[in-house]
């Protein structure tokens, strides 16, 4: 580096010295024109004539030194700013495309980084793992007898702890707030090791029934919801109806389960959730060090085989795996989401690379004059190189900082977009070393597109050297490799583009799936009940009861129930049934409930196919009865009917079946029905708060709203209601991360026909212009101006129809990964196929087209004189 | 490996300033111009242009050294002389050139 700097110096040094050697010259040969009797000062001129072209002098001079090096360099950088200045288009294209390609695999990467590679903000978060329970090919949590059996009868966990997701309601100083939060056993917090920053954590003591009521909350949360609130340690809050103290503030980075936990209390199970067949609390151990999972699974599964023994009919086929805590945390459809993403986001920049040194060639090509006039005047070779080099770097360089500012929108934008599915989008940031990775890979390619370029245009110089060179004689390997070039970006574009159109198609399939029930013309209202204030889960059901009448005698309403799950949006309460007097009962059944109101299966219009619908005695909980669906009856009684069977779930009372109904996507969109039971909500043996109100009517939403608020309200005071939507709206909701890949997919498609049309379209430009000596020959020669279009159409449609077949062959073996990383994508269909071809093709014919018609137009005898 | 091996006429004048140095001693650029015109009868010209970019190029292939110094009129100039290199340089460049006029002369008398 000193010794560059120094170079600056010397390289004065050095002209001063030609400057000096030159003068002496020239003087000596005035003085001797003087002793010879002529006219110094013409001896002089003449002189300085045959000294030549002053720049060729010190052009070959310096060569002789590195020490111009840097002054090249910014002579060059000048040179290449000027000639990008006068090729505005050129620049902002390449600068564009390079910006866009980089900058969009920026912000996926920095997202994935973020979110699937980087490891969780835990201590030692490598020995961190969540232990699922597995029943044939379903993934369950555990039930809390098994959670207890694992966690004493383990010997290879440091510490473990279970927790459950759940919902609160706090009231503050304003309305009544839904919280997302956890309950979780004192050894949760131990093994994932959080220290609170005020406070304490739980004791054993506070997470026993019959405890008064405590809660952690997360420091955000205290900061914004709660004011920042100092004696928050002190006084009690308000939660679930109860007056709860809080323990401690966690760290605002501390969000586990999920994202939006803001709140933990202790895990107390009630009632059923104490059954070995109520499966709901989640289990995670600190491994002892130098345990890996696999010996964990090992020892985990002796102690699931003893639970099989001794309770057959519960945990008869139960095993369990082990999985990283950072695999359970991710959505593996979110990573597998992203990582598709990621492909087609490169292939973007491969094919934006692919376009823009089809334009540094093409400029080349153009600017041959240029460098041949230089190379002409004595300008070396390596001195072209350089500013070969410098350009394309220039160019690189001006594409990384739009890249950089591409990536920072569409981190942003992506976070916007997947918001709440991204478990960890708060701790999404922009990350130096890969900022300064992708620069290098970037200027690594701008070195490898510029020395292409170079190469080529050596093999050119040496054609001009012998004679060859005029303007007829077309860059045939130029032309070969932007041929190649386009040909490639042909065949990405079908490929991007088909996978696109099939995850669309898929898409706007699963959109109007036929969930099973009428889902136009429903609204949907999540409404929380302070739970504690209610004694028990009989009450709250019959609350609902009674909201649901209050809401169904709203004029305009049609029809109103509640039910505690709301169908395709929340599953997952689950657990076993069994049958009296049923000896083949087939293994490892189980069945979700959901406890309704009455007239829910009307309001959802679902058919009754048997039996009745519950009577009023059966509604008010007196008597007890159980709705099956269809799913249900012919898995446990095939052909026979099942009304009048005796059923129980979580206790042993027997339960009838007084009905049939058809089956519902009760667990969203994409997933058949699985056994179901309803049961009335008076029967609700766990307090449940959270219900959700479903309203069927004719009315608009907005015209419903305060009247199905206000009925809620005369029922509940406290009761915390969330924003009231449309059914339809639910069900896209479920699928809103299906719609965001799909969305994203079909803009990096639509990109890619553009990069792949524009390729398309400069190329054949391009050509056709090196051709116009020879069309214009043609014409003179008679041919008519559709000949010439059909010329240059030719080239243009052999090169669409390479890139047609090479996409669509190379589509067969790379569509079977597309299916197995994308939800739902049906098998490559011909339609699609042909969708795709058409839309190219057209993009296609409009790239050929422009060129073709210009070659039509040619005037053969301008030309012919130009030449 | 010389730089210059195909181009005759370049190769020519370096072979030209080498064999002057090697019979002189130090010469500044302009008394090497002279010397060769003198030498070939003013029939050869060295053109400035072209001698100044050799005698630098052949410093930095460090067959020539070069240093200041004044000439007998008292003037600054630049004195050239022959490295070890150079002389090698000089006996290759002689020997080839030889060889291409025999080559030439048998060429002219038996074609």
């Amino acid at each position: 580096m000193f010794q560059r700097i120094w170079n600056v110096f010397r390289q004065r040094r050095i002209e001063n010295e030609i400057r000096q050697e030159m003068e002496s010259h020239l003087a000596m040969i005035e003085e001797e024109a003087q002793a010879q009797g002529a006219d110094p000062g013409e001896a002089r001129r003449s002189a300085r004539l045959r000294f030549g072209n002053d720049g060729v002098y010190r052009d070959r001079a310096r060569e002789a030194d590195l020490a111009m090096w840097l002054d090249d360099l910014l002579r060059d950088t000048r040179f290449a700013v000027r000639q990008f200045l006068r090729s505005p288009t050129f620049a902002a294209a390449a600068v564009l495309l390079l910006g866009l390609g980089i900058g969009a695999n920026g912000a996926i990467f920095t997202v994935i980084r973020s979110v699937v590679l980087r490891p969780l903000p835990l201590e030692e978060p490598e020995r961190l793992v969540s232990v699922v329970e597995t029943s044939g090919r379903f993934q369950t949590p555990e039930s809390w007898p098994d959670l207890v059996d694992l966690q004493q009868g383990n010997r290879v966990f440091e510490a473990s702890g279970g927790f459950a997701r759940a919902t609160f309601v706090f009231r503050g100083s304003g309305d009544a707030l839904n919280l997302k939060g956890s309950t979780a056993t004192p050894g949760y917090f131990s093994t994932l090791r959080v220290q609170p920053v005020a406070g304490r954590l739980f004791e054993d003591a506070e997470a026993r029934e019959g405890a008064n009521p405590v809660a952690l909350i997360r420091e955000d949360f205290w900061r914004t919801a709660l004011n920042a609130d100092p004696e928050i340690l002190r006084k009690p809050i308000l939660l679930n109806g109860r007056a709860t103290q809080v323990l401690g503030i966690l760290p605002a980075e501390f969000r586990f389960p999920a994202s939006e936990t803001v709140i933990w209390t202790p895990l107390i199970p009630q009632g059923p959730q104490k059954n070995r067949g109520y499966h709901a609390f989640s289990m995670v151990g600190r491994l002892k060090p130098s345990v890996t999972a696999a010996q964990a699974q090992t020892d985990l599964r002796i102690i699931m085989q003893r639970l099989a023994r001794e309770y057959p009919e519960q945990n008869g086929r139960r095993t369990a795996k082990v999985v990283s805590f950072q695999d359970w945390s991710l959505d593996k459809q979110l990573r597998d989401r992203l990582m598709v993403l990621q492909i087609a986001a490169l292939a973007l920049f491969l094919m934006a690379c692919a376009n823009v040194s089809s334009l540094l060639l093409a400029r080349h090509s153009a600017r041959r004059r240029e460098f041949e006039i230089r190379l002409a005047l004595g300008s070396s070779r390596s001195r072209m190189v350089r500013q070969h080099l410098t350009e394309s770097l220039l160019l690189a360089t001006a594409g990384c900082v739009a890249a950089a500012g591409v990536a920072a929108a569409g981190v942003r934008f992506l976070v916007w977009l997947y918001g709440d599915e991204m478990p960890r989008a708060t701790e999404i940031a922009p990350d130096w070393k890969l900022v300064l990775s992708v620069m290098g890979i970037a200027l690594a390619g701008a070195l490898a597109m510029g020395l292409a370029t170079v190469l080529h245009g050596r093999r050119e110089a040496l054609r001009l050297s012998g004679g060859g060179g005029s303007r007829v004689s077309a860059d045939r390997a130029g032309v070969l490799t932007r041929k190649m070039l386009v040909v490639f970006q042909l065949t990405s574009a079908v490929v991007l583009v088909t996978s696109t159109v099939s995850v669309l198609d898929s898409f706007r399939q699963l959109l109007h799936v036929d969930v099973g029930f009428e889902r136009s013309k429903l609204i949907a209202t999540r409404v929380n009940l302070p739970a504690g204030a209610r004694k028990n889960g009989a009450a709250i059901g019959r609350s609902f009861e009674r909201i649901a009448a209050s809401v169904r005698s709203i004029p305009g309403v049609r029809q109103a129930a509640a039910v505690n799950l709301l169908p395709v949006a929340e599953w997952g309460m689950n657990g076993n049934v069994n049958v009296e007097g049923m000896s083949a009962y087939p293994a490892g059944f189980f069945a979700e409930y959901r406890w309704v109101t009455n007239d829910y299966l009307q309001t959802l219009g679902i058919p009754l196919l048997r039996g009745r619908s519950f009577l009023p005695e059966e509604l008010a909980g007196s008597q007890k009865a159980a709705i099956i669906n269809q799913t249900m009856a012919r898995t446990l009684w095939g052909d026979r009917d099942p009304i009048g069977a005796h059923i129980n779930m979580f206790s042993p009372e027997w339960i009838t079946v007084v009905g049939v109904a058809r089956d519902i996507r009760q667990s969203g969109v994409t997933v058949p029905a699985s056994p179901e039971v309803f049961m009335a909500a008076p029967t609700l043996p766990l307090d449940l708060p959270s219900w959700t109100i479903l309203v069927r009517s004719e009315m608009p939403v907005a015209s419903l709203l305060p009247g199905i608020r206000k009925a809620i309200a005369a029922e509940e005071r406290e009761a915390a209601v969330d924003r009231i939507q449309t059914m339809d709206n639910v069900i896209a909701d479920t699928v809103s991360a299906q719609r965001i890949v799909a969305t994203l997919l079909a803009s990096f498609a639509v990109l890619a026909l553009l990069l792949a049309g524009v390729g398309l379209y400069g190329v054949l430009t391009f050509t056709a212009t090196a051709r116009l000596p020879e069309l214009a020959i043609r014409a003179a020669l008679g041919s008519t101006p559709r000949g010439l279009a059909g010329l240059v159409g030719q080239e243009g449609g052999a090169l669409v129809a390479c890139g047609l077949a090479i996409g669509f062959a190379a589509m067969l073996p790379l569509y079977p990964l597309v299916r197995r990383f994308i939800f739902e994508v049906g098998p490559l269909s011909v339609s699609v196929c042909g969708a795709v071809g058409t839309i190219l093709v057209a993009i296609a014919v409009l790239a050929v087209a422009i060129p073709a018609f210009r070659a039509a137009r040619i005037d053969p005898m301008r030309i012919l004189r130009g030449e | 490996m010389p730089k210059h091996q195909n181009d005759r006429l370049q190769g020519t004048l370096d072979l030209l300033i080498l064999k002057v140095l090697a019979r002189s001693g130090p010469l500044h650029g302009y008394a090497i111009a002279q010397r060769i015109q003198h030498a070939t009868d003013e029939y050869l010209r060295i053109e400035e242009g072209s001698l100044y970019p050799a005698l630098h190029r052949m410093t930095t292939e460090k067959w020539l050294a070069a240093k200041w110094s004044t000439t007998e009129t008292n003037r600054k100039a630049r004195f050239y002389n022959l490295t070890a290199a150079g002389a090698r340089q000089l006996e290759q460049e002689e020997r080839r050139w030889n060889e291409l006029i025999e080559a030439v002369g048998k060429a002219l008398q038996f074609a």
